[in-house]
């Protein structure tokens, strides 16, 4: 399926999302023995089929019912385990956080010129 | 968008990254609390252990803190028969706390709490970014 490139740029800002919250995750444990880091597949992966981004949640009344599917996490490529079996790379988290807000920014700014396009298409100053 | 969870996540990293802080002042400024009676034993180093918890309702997993333990390593003896913590013999048990390790513990825990800011600012950025939108 093909998106336009409203909907493609959505779906990169929900993705970036995703990978944010897992790079968070990692962060969070990273005192956590044993814990094994995750990583987020590549956008391309996802835009093939692979993996799933969550629906949206419409309603919070129900705090104990499952949460809304979807994953695109993959456990992470393993440079180092420290003693305490924590396999977590501060340097390696920070630079995709880096990496993930650089593209966010990319595709907020995608998202915002393409909509300038169409209210100079239309006469509006934006 | 979802960017509350993200700030969870690192909030919990905040919160687990202070309680190792507590526990690192509390061996510090016990590292000379001796016993009060003869022979008895003086403060005991604490350590803190901490795992990743899967919560539901955030989908997400949090770091929290899994237990406050003993260190069991031996007490180190001291010769000072006028201390009232002195055994028989004259030698008074010290706290197992050595401060170069509590030290470099503060460093470790400092520098993870600044790395879950980190991403609680990065997270922040983005948030605004998306509001900027409208």
């Amino acid at each position: 399926m093909t998106d336009d490139l409203l909907g493609l740029a959505a779906k990169r800002v929900a993705y970036l999302d995703q990978s944010q919250r897992l790079y968070a995750q990692n962060i969070a444990n990273l005192d956590t023995p044993g814990f094994t880091p995750k990583a987020a597949i590549p956008f391309s992966a996802l835009l093939n089929g692979e993996g799933t981004l969550p629906l949206a949640v419409t309603h919070t009344d129900d705090q104990t019912s499952s949460p809304p599917g979807g994953t695109i996490a993959v456990p992470a490529r393993i440079a180092a385990r420290a003693p305490d079996g924590n396999a977590v790379s501060l340097n390696q988290q920070l630079a995709e956080i880096a990496r993930t807000q650089i593209s966010q920014q990319y595709a907020v700014n995608i998202y915002k010129s393409y909509l300038g396009m169409f209210h100079t298409a239309l006469g509006n100053t934006p | 968008m979802n960017f509350g969870t993200t700030l969870a996540i690192s909030a919990s990293g905040l919160s687990a990254q202070g309680a190792r802080l507590r526990v690192i002042a509390e061996n510090l400024a016990n590292a000379s609390s001796t016993g009060t009676t003869p022979g008895s034993n003086p403060y005991r180093r604490k350590t803190i252990v901490f795992s990743d918890r899967f919560d539901r309702t955030l989908n997400a997993n949090l770091v929290e803190v899994d237990r406050i333990g003993h260190d069991q390593s031996p007490f180190p003896v001291k010769y000072d028969p006028s201390n009232p913590a002195a055994n028989a013999q004259g030698y008074v048990k010290l706290p197992n706390v050595n401060s170069f390790v509590e030290l470099m513990d503060m460093q470790q825990a400092e520098r993870s709490y600044d790395a879950n800011l980190s991403v609680m600012n990065a997270t922040r950025g983005m948030l605004t970014r998306m509001l900027d939108l409208i």
